[in-house]
């Protein structure tokens, strides 16, 4: 009598179920794949601003010029991800805040500057989702660890973003 | 042959579950999309934001006019105005506070004016339709070349809307 008892569900059931999810899925990434390519490929600069960084680096090297070549690629830390050329490399002094003679005072860090590295990339633009290098997404206000050429800059920050050619 | 029966009426039963769940799955979409064509519960406001402390270059990447998202790229308002406020520094030295001031072309605060439309649940915007945006609450939110860290100082109704 056991042996009559009707199983709701099946293996057949189950395959179909199966197929049914991946009809779904098949036509789920192809509409976003064609919304991908439907993107608008914009030329964008942005400026990653590694703050505060030691210069002993940059002085075992030749200098911010050298270690950060005009040309050379930036990716993502490990490398995997290409994220556009360096076009520009600009270093200012690193500013820290103190308490001098009861006022608050900005005093250049000794040993330590502000390196700015304008980067240019293709990026595709597309509304609501903002300017993508790859899968990353470039915005002024991000963090993140950039490979700059043959400089590491951890906890970088996207300081500002302009599209166009100019 | 029995055993081929109740293959199939199995399958037969597992449609029919199917088939209920898109009905109910149908009925819910047509319910919000009537609710969002007919604009039922949807009121206009302006939200006086404030970003923390952050760089004058990024400040400047964003303008009046433009749309803010979230990141799920939800819009959620257009930004109607932008102030560019001096970025305090406290420091503490030997038991007293001291202040200061960032220069202004280093650093800053952004203070925006969002007018947006959406649903209010007890007098709290539901961002995204659902996640309620309180006074004091932080979101990050995007703008076609930005992303802000902004913190809701007030509530104001759009006059402009009415």
């Amino acid at each position: 009598m056991l042996m009559n008892k009707r199983r709701f569900f099946s293996l057949a059931d189950w395959l179909i179920l199966l197929a049914v999810i991946g009809v779904g899925l098949f036509f789920t990434l192809r509409v976003r794949a064609e919304r991908r390519n439907a993107d608008l490929t914009q030329t964008v600069r942005y400026t990653v601003l590694a703050e505060g960084v030691p210069t002993d680096a940059a002085d075992a090297n030749g200098g911010w010029e050298e270690l950060i070549a005009r040309g050379s690629s930036v990716t993502t830390a490990t490398g995997t991800a290409h994220l556009g050329r360096v076009e520009r490399v600009r270093v200012s002094p690193s500013l820290s805040a103190t308490v001098r003679e009861g006022r608050v005072t900005l005093l250049e860090t000794p040993d330590r500057v502000d390196v700015y590295v304008t980067v240019r990339a293709e990026a595709s633009a597309r509304e609501g989702d903002g300017l993508r290098v790859g899968d990353i997404r470039i915005a002024a206000g991000a963090t993140g660890d950039f490979r700059l050429g043959a400089y590491l800059a951890g906890g970088a920050r996207i300081v500002s973003v302009k599209v166009g050619e100019a | 042959m029995e055993k081929r029966s109740d293959k199939r009426g199995s399958i037969l039963d597992l449609f029919l579950v199917f088939l209920l769940l898109l009905c109910l799955l149908g009925v819910l979409l047509r319910w919000d999309g009537l609710r969002r064509e007919t604009g039922e519960g949807l009121s206009a406001h302006v939200l006086r934001m404030e970003s923390g402390v952050i760089y004058r270059e990024s400040a400047d990447c964003l303008s009046a006019g433009e749309t803010l998202y979230t990141a799920s790229g939800e819009a959620v308002g257009e930004v109607r105005s932008i102030r560019i406020l001096p970025a305090p520094i406290t420091l503490q030295s030997l038991g007293r506070y001291y202040r200061g001031e960032w220069p202004i072309e280093r650093r800053c605060i952004l203070e925006i004016e969002l007018s947006v439309t959406g649903r209010m649940r007890d007098g709290v915007l539901l961002l995204d339709g659902r996640v309620p945006l309180a006074v004091g609450s932080e979101q990050t939110l995007f703008s076609s070349a930005t992303q802000l860290s902004l913190r809701l100082l007030q509530y104001g109704a759009d006059e402009t809307q009415k």
